[in-house]
């Protein structure tokens, strides 16, 4: 191959980037290794040089995160990353959301946050400490492969993908481009002088802060897990229980926040008109959620009665173990066809495997205390694995199934070994006091309660997991829609939202039941009576939408009222009661804004495609909603949508790259009078973005998008040309004889060099009317002559001017005329109303501040001794 | 028996329910031939094609007729075509050659009538230089 010696390029700071990546592996790896050596008997010396190597790798972590930030602000498009998620154009803001469109930053950010726990977690001296940190560096090294971009020899495999990757490098194809064959490929940077851009959708605030939300939640939850594994590892039995409630606390808070944040921004600039799709994205996510609040229940449980520590260290590693489950099925392509996010394979999903594989190898070592068996596990199990993923992806997809069919009853049998083999070694590792759970004492209510979270985990989970059981198994099942997790979720939240009213009013260990009786009364008659009032002002119909309220409602009550009670204890010892009320909040949010969502939009317009009426004879809404949800509105054709008069005033070109077309619809009524302003982003690359626009009320939405516009129709050419020669003020007709037009005036065209004249000319087709605007150029020098045309879709009419011949008189003008059918402009869409949809926000901010509260008090405790 | 522990296996009852209910539900990927079958079993029942524009057809949209009612053909991967009602506006990455078209919903006589579509452009995030 010829050498090439490209020009142009700034290679130092993908060789600085580089040399960062390659440090944190190899600190990481150290300090796994010292601190692990250090985990049951501490040496002075080698845990401070563990540390050292700690706080170099988490330096060098940083110095990626700012040198990948400097390569995108300073647009060097050398690089594959910078090129492939920014643009010159781009905001600085945005340049941060850059981090997280690829998967390489999101490894990175994630990386970050463990290495800034780990951080935290350094200070602390006790006996956990290098165990725990043993754990949290051995992350920071298999997050850190990721991003290795490491050729192995022979083997046609790279491990991790680097964000330093040249472009020219990363894909060849770019300098085999047509344009550079002349140019020299020397020269490339010459051509690629702005980046792809970042997708629009994530150019919006809440894309800034809500990844980084989430991947701090997921961050947190290696934690408690580190903790239960320093714990079986050096025989502890109860002293771990704080840290990891202190820390599973944060984790629920905060993945619980990042959820949500993620939510608002899907219902703000996501076009499916909802905060939440049951997505497999969305569901991933919510998965370790489920768990760590379930865990972080059963920690309370042992805390407090030296009961359930086997149900705590289960659910907490469990916890983690779903954070890599997730993150495999989102980041391995596996999802493909089931969900609406797009993802971009890496390669990265026999690495992804590996990872996940890894932590459960880890675990079961951790675990087992059976020598022989242990042997057995060590290194049967990580041949087993490295062969199947190794396997999977050299074999080709054909075979792959074919093999997958043949080793189904095997890999269950392995699969249902392992969990069975770890949950006995597991229990047999952890004495729990026996004896039987009062049902009158509150860790019955609490073990219910996390027992229940499980159960709604089980559907969610065997329902986003189904492409994967499709490749395992070789099946064939399609992902349930999102009105399958509804209908199922909403009697799983019920007993769960039971157990939590309940829940505080019992004392651990036995309750007096006679003291529960006022209280209880109360809080139900109160709740009952809401209940009735509020189905009567919502109309709710459905006993399962009735129930699901009162049992919201009295979980809002009965926590409220139990804050009342206990207001001695003060607001930082509240976190509980804040955020199982908080949560009520958030459920009566979710069922009312879903249940008496409507479609302002629809119209009894249109085809019925489906059967409006029931057997009964009445009006089917959910058929009529199918058949007709979105309207067209014409420009400055007012219409009334639901209770709206809605008038399509203008619309604007808008962006640098003159792609985004923002509609200007005003709505209004005798109360209200408000503007939305939805998006539509004709991008080149990437199709048509539609961003909706929503008015907030403080109990209602009005959300608007735009579906269609007139601008993606076919433009029909102008035709029927006639050129005819007029005078000022003389009336003359088109070919065909539809429109009048009239020249009424002419001016000096302002902006416009040389001998430049505008022209008035008014057009009439049937009762419309417009005026038009032609413009003629001459050059004084050269004589040369240019005509703008001037053309108007409302009429179908079109008009040049194509000489000015001066007489006697004045003068008279050459004119052409062209028409076509008066074309409209207008917009399809859809108006969506979501009465109280502020309580979901509410709701979910409630549920944070709880949960901030009690780790806050939980972690001061400590402090105060 | 601990009180709790009879609770628990009555959870986990209900879990296994859900778990075989939720599978034995599944609908699975079908071609329009299957879905014709399906549909005459059970005329409700929800089915999922993963099938391809067929660009030989004209798409018929027009929204100043009805703004819900989109026409077009599509091939699924057994070559059998058929002609697709979706009661929405047209997806606008429609009629870029090549994409593949997710359809959820149920055959109907002489079409098949789409809840859904889910459209996934091959090229939406391909590098192309401009």
């Amino acid at each position: 191959m010829e050498k090439i010696t490209f020009l142009n390029e700034t290679l130092w700071p993908g060789n600085l980037g580089h040399f960062f990546v390659v440090l944190a592996f190899m600190a990481a790896i150290f300090s796994t290794l010292v601190f692990f050596f250090n985990s049951k008997e501490q040496d002075a010396k080698q845990m401070a040089w563990a540390k050292v190597a700690f706080k170099i790798q988490f330096a060098s972590v940083v110095g990626i995160f700012i040198t990948l930030f400097y390569i995108i602000f300073a647009h060097l498009y050398e690089y594959h990353y910078a090129w492939k998620h920014s643009s010159n154009t781009l905001p600085l803001k945005y340049m941060i959301s850059c981090f997280w469109e690829g998967q390489e930053g999101s490894f990175l950010l994630w990386m970050f946050w463990t290495g800034f726990i780990g951080m935290i977690l350094l200070r602390k001296s006790d006996k956990f400490m290098p165990g725990v940190l043993a754990v949290i560096a051995f992350t920071q090294v298999a997050l850190g492969s990721m991003l290795l971009g490491v050729e192995v020899p022979l083997l046609d495999f790279t491990i991790g993908s680097s964000p330093f990757d040249l472009l020219r490098l990363k894909s060849p194809d770019s300098l085999n481009i047509p344009i550079l064959a002349a140019k020299g490929k020397a020269a490339y940077l010459e051509i690629y002088k702005d980046g792809n851009g970042l997708n629009q959708l994530l150019q919006n605030p809440w894309m800034v802060i809500h990844p980084p939300t989430l991947f701090f939640g997921f961050a947190t939850a290696v934690v408690p897990f580190a903790y239960s594994l320093t714990a079986i590892w050096i025989k502890d039995t109860r002293d771990w229980l704080r840290p990891a409630l202190i820390w599973s606390l944060i984790c629920v808070g905060i993945l619980g926040v990042g959820i949500m944040m993620g939510g608002w921004w899907a219902y703000e600039s996501l076009s499916f008109g909802g905060y939440w799709a049951w997505d497999p994205v969305e569901n991933a996510s919510l998965l370790p959620w489920l768990i760590m609040a379930a865990a972080m229940h059963m920690v309370l449980i042992a805390r407090a009665t030296g009961r359930q520590i086997f149900g705590s260290h289960f659910l907490l590693q469990l916890s983690f173990l779903l954070v890599l489950y997730a993150t495999f099925l989102t980041r391995s392509g596996i999802l493909g066809e089931a969900s609406v996010h797009s993802f971009t394979d890496l390669g990265l999903s026999g690495q992804l495997l590996l990872f996940l594989f890894t932590f459960i190898w880890i675990s079961l070592w951790v675990t087992i205390d059976n020598k022989k068996l242990l042997r057995v596990v060590q290194w049967g199990f990580p041949i087993l694995v490295l062969f199947i993923v190794l396997l999977s992806s050299l074999l080709p997809a054909s075979n792959l199934e074919a093999f997958g069919l043949g080793t189904k009853w095997l890999n269950i049998g392995l699969l249902t070994a392992s969990i069975g083999g770890y949950i006995y070694f597991l229990r047999k590792r952890t004495n729990s006091v026996d004896g039987d759970e009062k049902w009158t004492s509150r860790e019955f209510w609490m073990l219910i309660g996390s027992m229940l979270l499980i159960l709604s985990l089980v559907q969610v989970i065997s329902s986003t997991s189904i492409p994967v059981i499709n490749k395992v198994f070789g099946y064939n099942m399609a992902v349930p829609e999102a009105q399958k997790y509804n209908d199922i979720q909403l009697w799983m939240a019920m007993p769960i939202m039971l157990m939590m009213a309940l829940g505080q009013w019992f004392r651990y260990r036995d309750t007096d039941l006679a003291k529960l009786k006022k209280p209880l009364t109360i809080s139900l008659s109160i709740s009952i009576l809401i209940t009735l009032l509020l189905t009567m002002a919502w109309e709710f119909r459905e006993i399962g939408f009735v129930l699901f309220l009162f049992f919201s409602i009295w979980l809002i009550i009965s926590n409220t009222q139990y804050y009342i009670a206990n207001r001695k204890i003060g607001f930082m010892r509240s976190g509980s009661s804040i955020a199982h009320a908080g949560f009520g909040v958030l459920m009566v949010g979710i069922i009312v804004s879903s249940v008496n969502k409507k479609i302002l939009s629809a119209s009894s317009n249109g085809l019925s495609l489906i059967s409006e009426t029931n057997e009964k004879g009445e009006k089917d809404q959910s058929a009529f909603d199918f058949n007709h949800q979105n309207r067209i509105l014409f420009k400055n054709v007012p219409d009334q949508i639901g209770p709206y008069t809605v008038k399509y005033s203008k619309d604007t070109i808008m962006g640098e790259k003159g792609i985004d077309k923002v509609f200007y619809l005003n709505f209004y009524n005798k109360d209200e009078n408000f503007e939305v302003q939805p998006t539509i982003q004709n991008n080149p690359k990437m199709g048509l973005l539609a961003e909706p626009s929503t008015k907030h009320y403080l109990h209602k939405d009005v959300f608007t998008h735009v579906n269609y516009e007139s601008g993606q129709d076919k433009k029909e050419p102008y035709a029927q040309f006639k050129t005819v020669e007029v005078v000022e003020g003389e009336t003359f007709l088109s070919s065909s004889g539809k429109i009048k037009y009239t020249i009424l005036s002419m001016e000096k065209a302002q902006g416009v060099a040389g001998l430049a004249v505008r022209f008035q000319v008014y057009a009439e087709r049937l009762s419309d009317t417009g005026m038009l605007y032609p413009i003629f150029t001459m050059d004084p020098e050269s004589g040369q002559i240019q005509t703008i045309a001037a053309q108007k879709d409302e009429l179908g009419a079109l008009i040049s001017i194509e000489e000015i011949k001066p007489n006697a008189t004045g003068a008279s003008y050459k004119v052409t005329v062209g028409e076509k059918e008066p074309t409209k402009d207008y917009v399809v869409m859809k108006v969506l109303e979501f009465p109280w949809i502020n309580l979901v926000w509410l709701g979910t901010i409630l549920v944070g501040l709880g949960f901030g509260v009690s780790a806050f008090n939980r972690a001061r405790e400590k402090v105060l001794g | 028996m601990k009180l709790s522990h009879i609770i628990l296996l009555v959870i986990a009852a209900v879990g296994i329910g859900v778990v075989v209910s939720l599978y034995g539900d599944t609908t699975s990927y079908v071609g329009f031939d299957g879905a014709k079958n399906i549909a005459k079993d059970d005329p409700d029942k929800q089915v999922h094609v993963l099938c391809t524009l067929d660009e030989s057809k004209a798409i018929e949209y027009n929204p100043k007729i009805d703004a819900n009612y989109l026409v077009f053909h599509a091939i699924d991967s057994l070559n059998v075509g058929s002609k697709i009602v979706y009661h929405h506006p047209k997806p606008s990455e429609m009629g870029k050659g090549g994409s593949k078209i997710l359809l959820i919903g149920k055959y109907k006589e002489d079409h098949f009538l789409a809840d859904d579509i889910k459209s996934k452009c091959p090229s939406k995030y391909e590098e192309a230089p401009e």
